[in-house]
């Protein structure tokens, strides 16, 4: 799979952030309460996601709830198929999976105004450093050039923080939105600096 | 799906989507293509952590005033703090209902044409903004930031051998502990500090490992071809009428007309032209009110016998 073009990228995570991420707390807490064996979660909605941006068109997908359901049961049954340890019957209410898929989403309004308060409690619970780099970046618009010149970093460390960032906001985002509890202290062990990199000129 | 965990690939995926962001190298192109194809869940896993990426991105609605640490979980014992939100909540209330001070912290500050302001830090320090100029304020706990985006501010920081204060403005970083000074970084012109009480240290940031230089009261330093930059010594009286500014006025002493006509575009949106070169070269002194061209050029006319016309974006100075 080559690389694809920046703005058609951004286009592609509009699209999912919109349409795809609010499902997969509803999603990654179905597969989590399977308990099936051999089955890694983070791995199915991996490979589930992989699946999704195959899509001719993403925006032709008409319903993309029940698209991205769809997706993680054939990957499931893949991943079942390959293990061969669980029994299919384990799997039998995905039923309720597609019935989900039909079910209306909440007023959005103020599903993103409660989005934005844990958004701000997630960034609020990030280490200081972590924190800093990231309020400089995503509230005030700075640039990684900026930023870096800002705080008297070197643009590296930018962007390990930022790295460390999106890792932990996405870290508390799969656990059902952005509670802020205890994200970054369970994940500081799991999150080691960026593996090496040498000075590079960024001054593009 | 043997090999790496799933967060271990979450791992990548976010320094790819961190990387992507600001652009690649032609080599780091080619490592992730092969990144990309070597894994099933390598290309879900960018393109989900791309899309969490643009998410965060919301958080700009939180606007520069966010301060993150009204969000943060409250602790059981924690009673200092409650009575801090309180009191701060109170203060909030009552600067709503009219006119409490209110001590200022991170965000940007601007001011438009024309315009003047003062902002008063929450550590005392006090910063006024002159015409046109936009800084971004920055505090942690270790040290106290400020970011000359454009324009002239004067900085009168508040002692804290702890947490220096430091300016940024073009390549310029300004250091001081306690001092008075101003900074520039106006267009077409090399930024430049000027001392008015304490010592600044002053370096270009291209230039990291020499020394900085140190200025005392009553010093200019500008920055000058390379990484160099040359220190000058300024009389009371000249750095009295550089910062004129803060009473609204503008001073010269012995300065061209189309030097002045310059400056007085800095302030407001009506230009002073002369068309007379002859004109343009006559040197003037004085102090004049920094948002009325149309004044400053009749008195000119007076002094040098030339005419005024005045229409709606323009003042022209003839003979």
């Amino acid at each position: 799979m080559g690389l694809i073009h920046t703005a058609s990228r951004r286009e592609r995570a509009l699209w999912l952030s919109a349409n795809v991420l609010p499902h997969e707390p509803v999603l990654r807490r179905w597969l989590l309460s399977r308990r099936l064996p051999g089955v890694d979660v983070d791995d199915v909605i991996q490979e589930t996601y992989t699946r999704i941006i195959q899509a001719e068109n993403l925006q032709a997908i008409r319903n993309p709830k029940a698209y991205f359901f769809q997706a993680a049961w054939s990957v499931l049954l893949n991943c079942v198929r390959r293990e061969k340890v669980v029994a299919l019957q384990a799997l039998s209410d995905m039923e309720y999976l597609s019935l989900e898929a039909d079910s209306p989403t909440p007023e959005q309004q103020v599903v993103d105004r409660d989005e934005l308060r844990r958004l701000a409690e997630a960034i609020a619970a990030l280490p200081p450093k972590v924190g800093e780099v990231f309020r400089l970046r995503r509230v005030h618009g700075l640039s990684q050039k900026q930023a870096a010149a800002f705080l008297d970093l070197a643009e590296s460390t930018i962007e390990k923080h930022m790295h460390r960032s999106l890792l932990l906001l996405s870290k508390s985002f799969a656990h059902g939105g952005y509670p802020a509890a205890d994200v970054s202290s369970s994940l500081d062990k799991d999150v080691s600096p960026v593996h090496g990199r040498s000075q590079r000129n960024r001054g593009r | 799906m043997a090999g790496r965990s799933a967060t271990e690939v979450d791992k990548d995926a976010a320094l790819w989507a961190v990387r992507l962001e600001c652009g690649l190298t032609e080599q780091e192109e080619s490592e992730l293509e092969a990144w990309l194809a070597c894994d099933k869940r390598h290309p879900g896993a960018l393109a989900r952590i791309e899309a969490l990426s643009v998410r965060t991105e919301r958080a700009a609605a939180l606007g520069v005033h966010f301060r993150p640490e009204q969000f943060r979980a409250p602790r059981a014992a924690d009673p200092v703090r409650r009575r801090v939100l309180q009191w701060s909540a109170a203060l909030g209330a009552a600067a709503a209902a009219g006119g409490v001070w209110l001590y200022e912290t991170e965000g940007r500050y601007s001011t438009r044409l024309g315009e003047m302001r003062v902002i008063s830090l929450k550590d005392r320090s006090v910063v006024t903004l002159n015409t046109e100029t936009s800084i971004l304020v920055h505090y942690s706990g270790a040290a106290r930031f400020v970011r000359l985006l454009k324009g002239e501010a004067l900085f009168d920081v508040a002692k804290d051998a702890q947490r220096p204060f430091q300016v940024a403005a073009a390549d310029l970083a300004v250091r001081a502990v306690g001092a008075s000074f101003a900074v520039r970084k106006l267009a077409q012109a090399a930024p430049e500090v000027l001392v008015r009480e304490g010592v600044v240290d002053v370096a270009r940031a291209a230039a990291r490992a020499a020394r900085p230089l140190r200025l005392s009261a009553n010093m200019r330093a500008t920055a000058a071809i390379g990484d160099s930059m040359v220190a000058t010594a300024m009389r009371p009286d000249e750095i009295g009428r550089e910062l004129a500014w803060r009473d609204g006025r503008i001073a010269f002493n012995d300065r061209s007309l189309s030097d002045a006509a310059r400056e007085f575009a800095r302030y407001s949106d009506t230009r002073i032209m002369i068309d007379d070169p002859a004109l343009a070269h006559e040197s003037i002194s004085g102090q004049y009110a920094a948002n009325d061209p149309v004044g400053f050029s009749r008195a000119v006319a007076t002094a040098f016998g030339a005419r005024v016309e005045v229409s709606d974006s323009e003042v022209r100075l003839y003979r």
